[in-house]
């Protein structure tokens, strides 16, 4: 079962190069993720959601405020929240194989989960490219593969960055449905960034909505639909516009939406 | 094509006396023309045979054929190959001895050199500190220690190591250290998102990413060694190739030289292939 996650005040402030101070990527964050909750956080481009993601992973600190994961403070990274980085990050020297093989032996899982590394080549789609280098794969390829890299690992808390940011519409779809009946396997936490409205509705029980520079939560929306979801039904499309509406800039939120 | 055009320029008269030697060459040049027959797809090797007719070419006419060079400093093609041949032990023995010395200094050199290097970058800040001294000390060119050795070593050899060691030493330090620095932080936070720890990170992650960088301070130090030791062995060895030449110039005996010349450019060639295949491998990860 995952962990809760509570964002308390968090602010985070980069240095700028010069005197003028520095960018607010971050300015006051709050948000309570329960244990076991699927959470989509939308929102424009630089409105620091990778930033939110690396420091509830431990891997950056916040300028200011906290966060809790199952109610002890983060202060370094740890595979328990692990983390599927927004840009690809399969390691150039290891083939697909040793690059999943690494996160498991890394968090001493490899003995108990070897047997499951060809269930996630193939739920990739990249069985025939195991024992290929990340250079000989295309991009939605190496970014299947640093998704099931991190997936194969279990751990309480799973933090996405735009996982299925470059994959073809009917790839995505898949993958959601994938994830969707792992979540629900394992029970996990799971917290997604990504830019598809119609991703984020799919997918999580809530989604936070954030505005940009500086980065602010604007609104946090249920989605009381069961599981699986239909794209199709007229809640979906309820949600939708619900979404859209309140993004106010719903012209390029669509334009996104169809990468 | 070529190799017609070379036995005919053999076919032309003499103009030195008797050049009974030109059976060596028509033999190489039939052997490089089986060989460029055999590999006929590889344009590389087709392209070096034609290059080495040309050269036998230009080099026969300038020889025996029109005696436009001085006799006595070159030989004709043929004769230098005769002779490669005839003194066939002892050139390998004056190969193994020069590669003997290379070996010594340069892996004595990598064996400190690497380690210590990702030591530094990896956990000192004085990495940038640690990088412009190694880079001012790779600067200074290796030679120049030659009389602090020979004034502080006892043998030739002992001095060579030593010279080669300086020559390989510094500008794989400095290569490891810059690797380790510019490490991608991309692949650090994966490393610190899995929970490994120090050693795992670096050996897995911080040294495989370093190795081009490593590399690249191995050639220099190679390339530099073998100018260095040649050198060397031209002024004070009893063995090696350096000494293989120097010694049949200062006798004369100019196709000796000839033969030494060509046989240090050969073996060097060889020696960075081998060192260029392996890097090649060990790198077969990179785009
Ligand atoms: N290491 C850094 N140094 C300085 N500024 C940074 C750094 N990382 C992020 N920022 C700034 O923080 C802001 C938020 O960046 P962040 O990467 O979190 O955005 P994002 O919401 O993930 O955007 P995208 O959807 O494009 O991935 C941006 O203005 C960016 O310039
Ligand atoms: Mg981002």
């Amino acid at each position: 079962m995952g962990a809760s996650i509570g964002i308390k005040g968090v602010s985070k402030v980069f240095a700028g190069h010069d005197e003028k101070g520095g960018v607010v990527a971050l300015d006051n964050i709050n948000a309570d993720i329960r244990s076991g909750e699927f959470v989509s956080i939308l929102g424009t481009s630089g409105c620091g959601k990778s930033t939110l993601l690396r420091i509830i992973a431990g891997l950056d600190k916040a300028t200011s405020g906290t966060i809790f994961c199952g109610g002890e403070t983060v202060i370094n990274p740890d595979p328990s929240r692990s983390l599927v980085f927004q840009e690809h990050t399969l390691f150039p020297w290891m083939t697909v194989r040793d690059n999943i093989k690494f996160a498991l032996k890394s968090t001493r899982q490899y003995k108990e989960k070897r047997h499951e590394i060809a269930e996630w080549l193939s739920l990739a789609d990249l069985e025939s490219f195991a024992d290929s280098y990340p250079h000989q794969l295309s991009g939605g390829m190496r970014q299947r593969a640093s998704l099931v890299r991190t997936l194969a690992v279990a751990s309480d808390v799973v933090l996405l960055d735009e996982p299925l940011g470059a994959l073809d519409n009917f790839t995505r779809m898949t993958l959601q449905d994938e994830l969707v009946r792992l979540w629900r396997e394992r029970r996990s936490t799971m917290v997604m960034v990504t830019h598809d409205v119609d991703e984020a509705i799919y997918l999580s029980q809530r989604v936070i909505l954030m505005s940009p520079r500086p980065g602010r939560v604007k609104n946090i929306l249920d989605i009381p639909m069961s599981y699986p979801r239909d794209r199709a039904s007229g809640d979906f499309m309820g949600f939708r516009v619900n979404i859209l509406k309140q993004l106010e800039f719903a012209k390029t939120m669509q334009e996104d939406y169809t990468i | 094509m070529l190799f017609a055009a070379f036995l005919l320029t053999n076919l032309l008269p003499n103009r030195i006396k008797g050049d009974s030697f030109a059976f060596y060459a028509i033999v190489l040049a039939a052997v490089l023309e089986a060989i460029a027959v055999v590999s006929r797809k590889r344009a590389v090797v087709k392209d070096l045979v034609f290059f080495m007719f040309a050269l036998l070419i230009v080099w026969t006419l300038a020889t025996s054929k029109l005696n436009l060079l001085r006799e006595f400093l070159f030989a004709p093609p043929g004769k230098v190959l005769r002779q490669f041949i005839l003194d066939y032990r002892d050139l390998v023995r004056h190969i193994f001895s020069s590669l003997g010395l290379i070996l010594n200094g340069y892996v004595i050199a990598l064996a400190a050199a690497v380690p210590l290097g990702l030591f530094i970058g990896y956990s000192m800040r004085a990495g940038r500190t640690a990088t412009l001294i190694s880079k001012f000390l790779s600067s200074i060119p290796p030679i120049v220690y030659i009389p602090y050795g020979i004034a502080l070593l006892p043998t030739f050899r002992s001095v060579s190591v030593m010279v080669i060691f300086l020559a390989t030493f510094w500008p794989v330090l400095s290569g490891t250290i810059a690797g380790v620095m510019y490490t991608e932080r991309k692949y650090l936070d994966v490393a610190r998102n899995l929970g490994c720890g120090k050693f795992r990170t670096l050996f897995r992650i911080v040294l495989p990413s370093a190795l081009p960088q490593i590399f690249t301070g191995c050639n220099q130090g190679l390339s530099v060694s073998f100018i260095l030791l040649t050198s060397a062995e031209m002024i004070g060895a009893r063995n090696g190739m350096g000494y293989y030449v120097n010694y049949f110039s200062d006798l004369g005996d100019y196709t000796r030289t000839m033969v030494g010349v060509f046989l240090i450019g050969i073996v060097i060639s060889v020696v960075y292939a081998a060192v260029g295949r392996l890097q090649k491998f060990i790198l077969r990860w990179q785009a």
